[in-house]
């Protein structure tokens, strides 16, 4: 494929392997021009959210959910994302409650209780959660009631 | 002479001999002996009692007496490599299609002239990275001294070293048998490759044009239910060196290194609808040998998949030897400052040298461009294949 100029992130990763396998690969690149794969790790990337985040963007219409903020959800593969941005001045805190979850689990970060989640999204900032199919037999019926609150400052502390 | 030294290069064996009477003093590889476990180590074998057992082993200069053409390289045309008796099938298609392009086959010999000692080597990539595997020049001949494994009508020595070298990787000629054109591709190029469904014909017509115009490297292979009747080998790949729109009539053509079976339908040369016209369209010629022509139809119906090599004489090639820790994906960052063509691909171990119950594992393998505020958009699959491990 033809790549523009820019920069760009790899994934790589076998599926499926028993654990008397072998988990040795190989990744090999091949382009025109020279390049230098630089290995980072996961959790610097934020693979997910930037990811969900990228999708929501080119979303055109997007839900006002007040306080200045708006609301994109939709589906990638097995994943069900949503995600926030806030163009106030405020921190928001918006909540999902779900009322169907069948063959679906919250993502770690975000749940509040089996069946919430929270995202709390600072003021000019863009995050997103999700949520993954775990069994595929089912057929996902995912339905959420949405809240959206700002979030109360704490008190400063003072000695 | 016998060497084992490890780690030495062909270069430096040849080296080595520079002085010595080549009637006397010349190279025999130990680590692939002139015995019948070179050739088959598998006593049930259909063809040990009856051949093998009773091959003899000759060196290049025995099988083709001097004064007969007999050059390391000639003209390297694919319509002159000829299958053994092995089943490496998989493996002439490839040279064979390899052999379109003469330089990209002698990019693969390390020793590019021939030398009177039998020291040569060839450049494999063994899981991602290369290896020089060397071979010496004694080939397992017939009792009336025919070589009995792949060779070249015009008597080249190239087609019987690398497949001497193919045989050496995997310990013995009759294991190279079988084999994924995929893993083929990459073991002899390095090269990511792809593979597209016959079926999907709308993407094929899309695609090959243009890599074929970019010389990439590509070959169909036939269905195993097809009859010989039809005129084309059962399960077997053909290289596929051009696609042609002609009027109304989409028309593929194809190299034949199965020289005993013919096309037999539309576009053959027993076909009645050639007309000067389309002859010229397609640049059909009775004269070119081991070619074929065949319609879009006929193609769908009788192919079950392409397989592309993307070769480029000017890529920029990079592998990294990875391990993978319980789930854990892999990432990585780069950066281009100019657009540039770009592929990628997983290899895994090779399956025929894992335990049986070893498989290939589905893989995931996804490129995305980091836009503004770090967002990252997926710019679609890179090219993912099953590769080759040796581990012996």
């Amino acid at each position: 494929m033809k790549l523009e100029p820019g920069k760009y992130l790899l994934k790589a990763k076998l599926n499926g392997k028993g654990e008397e396998d072998s988990n040795e690969f190989s990744l090999v690149t091949y382009s025109e021009k020279p390049i230098k794969l630089q290995p980072v790790e996961k959790k610097e990337t934020n693979t997910s959210k930037n990811f969900f985040i990228g999708l929501a963007s080119a979303v055109k219409e997007k839900k006002d959910i007040g306080h200045e903020c708006t609301f994109v959800h939709g589906w990638e593969k097995r994943f069900l994302f949503f995600v926030v941005e806030n163009k106030g001045e405020k921190t928001c805190m918006v909540k999902l409650g779900f009322d169907d979850l069948k063959g679906m689990k919250l993502a770690k970060p975000f749940n509040i209780s089996e069946d919430a989640i929270a995202i709390i999204v600072p003021p000019k900032t863009t995050e997103c959660a999700y949520a993954g199919k775990v069994n595929f037999d089912i057929k996902p019926n995912v339905k959420w009631s949405l809240t959206n609150e700002l979030q109360t400052e704490e008190p400063e502390e003072t000695e | 002479m016998e060497s084992t030294q490890p780690n030495t290069s062909a270069r430096e064996i040849l080296k080595s001999f520079e002085g010595k009477d080549p009637a006397t003093d010349f190279y025999q590889d130990s680590e692939f002996p002139t015995d019948i476990t070179s050739i088959c180590p598998d006593t049930k074998h259909r063809n040990y009692n009856k051949i093998f057992s009773k091959a003899q082993w000759l060196r290049y200069h025995e099988i083709y007496k001097p004064g007969t053409s007999n050059e390391l390289f000639d003209k390297i045309d694919p319509s002159n490599i000829v299958q053994g008796i092995a089943g490496a099938a998989p493996f002439v298609s490839v040279l064979a299609a390899l052999s379109e392009f003469p330089d990209r086959i002698k990019s693969i010999f390390n020793i590019q002239e021939k030398n009177p000692y039998g020291v040569y080597s060839v450049t494999f990539y063994i899981n991602g990275a290369p290896r020089e595997v060397i071979i010496d020049d004694h080939f397992p001949c017939y009792e009336w001294g025919k070589p009995l494994f792949s060779h070249s009508k015009a008597n080249e020595l190239w087609v019987l070293l690398i497949e001497k070298a193919w045989a050496k990787l995997f310990g013995s000629y009759t294991a190279t048998e079988e084999g994924e054109i995929q893993e083929i591709f990459e073991c002899l190029t390095g090269t990511p490759c792809t593979s597209i469904k016959a079926a999907d014909l709308d993407q094929i017509v899309k695609n090959i044009p243009a890599w074929l115009k970019r010389g990439y490297i590509l070959t169909a292979t036939t269905s195993s239910s097809i009859k010989n009747a039809a005129g084309l080998a059962p399960a077997h790949t053909y290289p596929l060196i051009g696609v042609f729109q002609a009027g109304s009539h989409r028309v593929f053509k194809f190299r034949n290194p199965w020289g005993k079976i013919h096309w037999k339908g539309d576009f053959s040369e027993e076909w009645s609808g050639w007309t000067p016209e389309l002859e010229k369209a397609v640049g059909y010629s009775k004269t070119e040998p081991g070619v074929f022509f065949m319609s879009a139809k006929d193609f769908e119906k009788h192919f079950v998949s392409i397989d592309c090599c993307f070769y480029n004489d000017k890529a920029h090639r990079k592998a990294l030897n990875l391990k993978q820790e319980g789930k854990k994906a892999s990432y990585f960052e780069f950066e281009l400052k100019e657009p540039s063509e770009f592929c990628a691909a997983i290899s895994q171990l090779n399956k025929k040298l894992q335990k049986d119950t070893y498989a290939y594992s589905p893989v995931d393998l996804f490129l995305m461009k980091q836009g503004d505020n770090s967002t990252l958009k997926k710019i679609g699959k890179t090219h993912s294949l099953l590769l080759v491990l040796l581990k012996k």
